[in-house]
């Protein structure tokens, strides 16, 4: 196999990973989203706390965010961006969250996302994610509504 | 064949010192370790997206004329890695920096995550994704 195929395969396989993301959020399936998650993963989310370490914690934090939505959760990713080494990968990608929230608040926000895999037992597995919105410096809060171009 | 998680390690020494640079108003040693080719990107603390490395390298530029000397810089790295040619570290980013027409020294510290490609025998930043600690 030459080395573009093994290249173009392992894009492939770090795609599915994040449409099974995709499915996993809009599904609210704790456990499908965290299928390909490393014992260990970091995350920095939009959210307190600065980081999210193990995925013990990360567990916690999605079952919360996904019980704040009284509404089914609107999950589309665009401009998915991939790269990958031997044993390492990474991608990012802008996605957009949308939805009704507990109490009646409708969200729709987009998101900045840099994913960093590890294969581990042959199995791509999520070691760092990092999340962010955009931040105005002038007012000193999150930029929410911005979208992208 | 070249130890990439050795030779990374020795790497980011480079990479504090280009960014210690940057703070200081020298873009010129980050411009030496940024690709000049594309696909590149910069998720920027203000929430800039900037795509292709002759827009990310622009960007780099007028942000370093940002700041001038005196301003102070470290990483406290909280992972790292790198195999075959594909690298990254993430952690802190924790800077004093002095910024042109302000009096006093400013404490800028940002969520960083940043991914290198190997080109020839050198590792060139493909991405960065920061975000202020406090953002909300």
């Amino acid at each position: 196999m030459t080395t573009e195929n093994k290249t173009l395969i392992e894009e492939a396989n770090i795609r599915d990973v994040i449409d099974r993301r995709i499915k996993a959020v809009r599904d609210k399936d704790i456990e499908a989203l965290l299928s390909n998650h490393a014992p260990e993963v970091l995350l920095f989310d939009v959210v307190d706390p600065l980081q999210y370490t193990g995925v013990d914690m990360v567990r916690e934090r999605a079952g919360k965010w996904f019980s704040s939505f009284q509404s089914p959760i609107g999950y589309e990713v665009r401009d998915l961006s991939i790269a990958t080494g031997g044993d390492a990968a990474f991608c990012h990608y802008l996605y957009h969250v949308s939805g009704t929230l507990e109490g009646g608040v409708e969200i729709s926000m987009w998101v900045r996302a840099t994913v960093c895999f590890r294969r581990i037992n042959g199995k791509w597995m999520i070691v760092h994610e990092h999340q962010s919105v955009p931040f105005n410096g002038e007012t000193g809060k999150a930029s929410l509504d911005l979208k992208p171009e | 064949m070249k130890d990439d998680m050795h030779d990374f390690k020795e790497f980011m020494k480079r990479r504090e010192d280009a960014s210690l640079a940057f703070v200081n108003g020298n873009v010129g040693p980050l411009d030496d370790i940024s690709t000049q080719t594309s696909p590149a990107t910069i998720f920027g603390p203000k929430g800039d997206t900037v795509e292709d490395a002759d827009k990310v390298n622009a960007a780099n530029a007028e942000g370093a004329k940002m700041f001038e000397s005196g301003s102070k810089n470290r990483f406290d790295v909280m992972q790292m890695a790198a195999d075959n040619g594909i690298a990254y570290w993430t952690g802190i980013q924790r800077s004093v920096v002095k910024i042109k027409g302000k009096p006093e020294a400013i404490p800028m510290d940002l969520r960083v995550t940043e991914v290198f490609r190997r080109e020839g025998e050198d590792w060139k930043l493909v991405h960065r994704h920061a975000d202020p600690l406090k953002s909300a």
